[in-house]
């Protein structure tokens, strides 16, 4: 079945872009008014932002979700506990610091 | 009103599925494909920068946030094009998004040329997966190659190079164990001298004196480093290496590393000499894996959108391949969403 007709109004397409400009510009400017973390915590909501965004109205989710989010919901869901799952192994270590580990014991 | 109604409802054919046309559902099963692959890669960079004991800054790796953010605007126009070409070409207009279509083709084209720009700078930095020095032997050899190589241009010997000097004695006598012969020992010494004027240093005229006295210079340094409450200064690492490399003891890796940092950020800074740079090698694979396959998949977008200007010039785009063009700009839209991601993460946070 192909659809060859609109079966949605188009948004305000520029607005949008308008908008993902200012976020860019918000997220390149973070560190110079804010601290090292809270300039961290800004650029990742900023870059979710903007993620949803060209989501929802560029790729027409914001129409076509309740066709479509079965398919990315679960992707998404894997995705992040991907990186949860690997994140205990890989970060939370005992030894952060090279100089902090002892060194080895050879066979006396 | 009632009969309309019905004949309203009556027309619509009713079909098994969902109601998507198969093309724009195989395409999202497709994205949701590439949001694992990603996600992997994504996932595995966080998981390893996190779990690191160090990690390279940005800037330390040669990485301009100018070129990422106008990369960043780039995809966001191109992006916004794809979607008006979407809505011209609903619209009838088909001309005016075969134009669109051109400058998203053309604004993928610029991406592509700024990464091609930001990886040359990385190959002439040597900042490839394998090839960034790590450890401070190879890095002082990597100065003395650049030292010979500026010597050479300038058509003087690379002896004549106080820089070169300097680093041919660290990597001989702390990094190595060549052994400090008297002589050298006093020109050194007498370098330091001259060089520390007012710190009022002894004249000593016997080679074999050096050793000894030196490591009595460097205990009274200190001890007025601790008077003063200072940990360090230059004149304590001069004479901290003369006395390490008289007494042939050679030089610890913290304290190479913190010499190397002392003789290239300090005293010959102007020589912009090369810089250790620890988990240099994973940071470079990390980031032309990321990039480069991002880049790849840019490439591909841009084929697309090629067919489609074809398809143009063959006269034969029109209202009917919507779709196709609403299924290449889905894509598109992914590609860019990725880089949306992959900017903040790799130029901002670092």
């Amino acid at each position: 079945m192909t659809a060859t007709h609109e079966s949605h109004p188009h948004p305000n397409y520029l607005a949008v872009f308008a908008a993902l400009v200012v976020l860019t510009g918000i997220s390149v400017s973070s560190e110079y008014f804010l601290g090292a973390g809270a300039a961290h915590a800004v650029n990742v909501l900023v870059a979710v932002c903007k993620a949803v965004l060209v989501a929802m109205f560029f790729m027409h989710l914001k129409y076509d979700w309740f066709k479509v989010y079965f398919m990315v919901v679960p992707t998404l869901i894997v995705g992040v506990v991907l990186v949860l799952t690997l994140m205990p192994d890989a970060t939370f270590s005992l030894y952060r610091n090279l100089l902090d580990v002892p060194p080895p014991i050879v066979g006396e | 009103m009632a009969v309309s109604e019905h004949a309203l409802y009556a027309e619509e054919p009713r079909t098994m599925g969902l109601p998507l046309p198969n093309a724009k559902l195989a395409m999202w099963l497709f994205l949701a494909t590439e949001i694992m692959f990603f996600s992997g890669l994504i996932g595995a960079y966080i998981v390893q920068r996190f779990g690191a004991p160090h990690w390279p800054r940005p800037e330390e790796m040669h990485l301009v946030v100018a070129l990422g953010a106008f990369n960043t605007f780039v995809l966001i126009c191109s992006s916004v094009t794809v979607v008006l070409a979407l809505k011209a070409l609903h619209e009838e207009k088909t001309q005016q998004a075969a134009m669109f279509l051109l400058a998203t083709f053309l604004l993928g084209g610029v991406f592509m040329v700024v990464k091609a720009i930001e990886y040359t700078d990385k190959w002439r930095h040597h900042l490839l997966p394998g090839q960034v020095i790590e450890s401070v032997p190879a890095l002082v050899q990597e100065a003395l190659a650049e030292r010979r190589q500026v010597a050479q241009q300038q058509n003087k010997k690379p002896e004549e190079d106080a820089v070169f000097v300097a680093l041919d004695r660290f990597y001989r006598y702390n990094i190595g164990n060549a052994r400090l012969q008297p002589k050298e020992a006093l020109q050194w010494y007498n370098e330091i001298r001259t060089a520390f004027a007012q710190a009022n240093l002894p004249v000593l005229t016997r080679g074999e004196e050096v050793a000894e006295r030196v490591a009595e210079l460097v205990r009274q340094r200190r001890a007025e480093l601790k008077q003063q409450r200072l940990a360090h200064d230059p004149l304590l690492e001069e004479l901290e290496a003369l006395s390490l490399a008289a007494h042939g003891i050679p030089m610890s890796k913290r304290q190479q590393a913190v010499h190397y940092h002392y003789l290239s950020e300090q005293k010959y800074r102007e020589a912009h000499l090369p810089e250790l740079r620890l988990y240099g090698n994973t940071w470079s694979s990390f980031y032309f894996t990321l990039t480069g396959i991002h880049a790849l998949h840019v490439l591909g977008g841009m084929v697309v959108f090629a067919v489609l200007l074809v398809f143009y010039l063959l006269g034969r785009l029109g209202p009917d391949k919507a779709l196709w063009v609403e299924n290449a700009g889905l894509y598109w839209h992914f590609v860019d969403i990725v880089w949306i991601f992959l900017f903040p993460l790799l130029y901002l946070i670092g």
